[in-house]
């Protein structure tokens, strides 16, 4: 049994963190609180009902798909409750970097963020799997349960919709600059 | 995006065309501008979104990793309460946030009351009591003090923040007669220097990890070119092994086709090993490492044999899966070509 706690411990250290930024990604308008109380709820569910019957090299996928679920619920149960508290915590946070850098870093993720959030859900979850966690289309179709072509135009889609986006906002602020 | 080849360019840069068509494709880049462009724009992307950051509290993963394994194993997993019931009680940052508000609110009004009393007029042993401490000559440095009385360093407030030294002697408060005033001051003096000892604390800490990314960034010297080179080196290292990583074996016995890939990695090889020399040279320890951990994938990729086994394809894949290098040869070439930029 301790060894497969450890085993756990050593999946949790490695994927605890890309899940977070996936469902931070995911849920968007800055959400981090809620993200990490996601992707903690996943682990727990793995733990206890799945830990043991599915294979450890596919552990992933299926943390990936069941934070993905939960992310669906939330979006269900109420996609502009404000809170609050998240952002009192957010803005005492300590920050580390010098302000100026942390400003610049902050602008250009809201700004990903902000694009993402155009994109229908499956095409955000296809394009975030694909350039975050680096998974093949194969690899993204079983998170998803989708065919591998869906995945492909999928993340085909998603990324020319982003590029439209990024253009046009280059040339909003060229004009706004003019 | 009139071209038809745009959609295989999203396919091109993940590694997810066979051999035969990204060679076509590739050729195809060469006379297309407008899928050049593409191509570029959807590198751009990925480093824009694969560099999303997200900021995590290591004591909070460290407790949710506790309270998941204290869990029963293969028990059914309760309904998740409301989220807002989740703030109604229980300790959680967000009432920590709270506490913290409230008890700033209480001790700002306190130092408020007190600077308000501070202008009435004051009786003249109360005057003596507290005189100003005298005037710093940097207003920015908080001093080190020795009060008379105990001898004891003291660290006392710069004066631009209005507040005034107040003895921090008790038996100058008058026998018998508890002075609340001076008491609160006390305790605001005590906040103070907490406050303060923290303020330099992190300071430190701040400027250590300013050192230690003075001391990564430290002028490493290499030539623009050899830069671009490296970062093109990068960039096509990547797309082979994320190509050979989607390979898929040729069922049974039969050999898997990867004459391009053979080749590729051949040119690629020796390439490294120019590059990695001159990294070195240049003291460039992380790019050196880099190419290091690359150069053994690539040429084991160029001596796989014509007629190859899918275990040995296997083995190569296992490895470059695990040493985790498409990951970071994208974050590298990334950063490199933002860095030419």
């Amino acid at each position: 049994m301790a060894s497969e706690d450890e085993e756990f411990t050593m999946l949790f250290q490695d994927f605890y963190p890309s899940l977070c930024r996936f469902l931070e990604c995911l849920l968007g308008g800055g959400r981090t609180e809620l993200a990490q109380d996601l992707a903690q709820e996943s682990f727990l569910q793995l733990h206890r009902t799945a830990w043991g019957t599915v294979p450890v090299n596919e552990a992933r996928f299926w943390l990936y798909r069941v934070a993905r679920n939960f992310a669906l619920n939330e979006f269900r149960k109420s996609s502009t409750r404000y809170r609050l508290f998240d952002r009192v915590v957010e803005v005492m946070r300590p920050r580390t970097r010098n302000p100026e850098q942390e400003y610049e870093t902050r602008e250009q993720q809201e700004l990903v963020l902000e694009m993402l959030q155009g994109l229908p859900e499956d095409q955000r979850t296809a394009l975030l799997l694909r350039e975050q966690e680096q998974l093949s289309y194969r690899e993204i179709g079983l998170v998803l349960n989708v065919s591998e072509s869906k995945v492909k135009t999928d993340i085909f889609r998603a990324r020319a919709a982003m590029r439209d986006r990024w253009a046009r906002r280059v040339r909003t602020l060229g004009a706004g600059a003019s | 995006m009139n071209c038809d080849c745009t959609e295989k360019i999203s396919q091109l840069i993940d590694g997810e065309l066979p051999a035969a068509e990204a060679r076509e494709v590739e050729r195809h880049l060469i006379d297309c501008l407008e899928c050049r462009q593409a191509r570029l724009d959807f590198l751009n992307l990925r480093s824009q979104i694969g560099a999303y950051e997200t900021s995590l509290d290591t004591a909070r993963q460290r407790q949710a990793l506790a309270s998941i394994l204290s869990q029963p194993r293969n028990a059914p997993v309760p309904q998740l309460q409301p989220r807002r019931l989740r703030f109604s009680f229980g300790f959680s940052p967000a009432w920590v946030a709270v506490a913290a508000l409230v008890v700033f609110a209480v001790l700002a009004s306190l130092a408020l009351y007190r600077s308000m009393r501070q202008v009435s007029p004051v009786a003249p042993e109360r005057q003596a009591q507290q005189q100003p401490a005298p005037a710093p000559k940097s207003s920015e440095t908080p001093r080190v003090l020795a009060t008379p009385e105990t001898k004891e360093p003291v660290i006392a407030k710069a004066p631009d923040s209005k507040r005034r030294e107040v003895p921090v002697n008790p038996a100058k408060a008058g026998p018998g007669k508890p002075n609340l005033m001076n008491e609160t001051a006390n305790v605001i003096q005590l906040i103070d220097v907490a406050k303060l000892k923290q303020a330099q604390a992190q300071a430190a800490a701040e400027a250590q990890v300013a050192a230690q990314a003075a001391a990564a960034s430290a002028p490493v010297v290499r030539s623009a070119d050899s830069q671009t080179m490296t970062a093109l080196h990068l960039e096509r290292s990547e797309l082979l092994l994320r190509s050979f990583r989607n390979l898929k074996p040729a069922e049974g016995e039969a050999s898997t086709e990867l004459s391009y890939e053979r080749q590729r990695a051949q040119q690629l090889v020796y390439q490294n090993m120019i590059l990695r020399r001159d990294a070195d040279t240049a003291g460039d320890v992380q790019v050196a490492t880099l190419l290091e951990s690359l150069e053994p994938i690539l040429l084991d990729i160029a001596n796989l044999p014509e007629d190859a086994k899918n275990d040995d394809v296997r083995a190569i894949q296992d490895r470059v899966e695990r040493k985790n290098i498409v990951a970071l040869l994208q974050v590298n070439s990334n950063l490199m070509a933002k860095a030419l930029d």
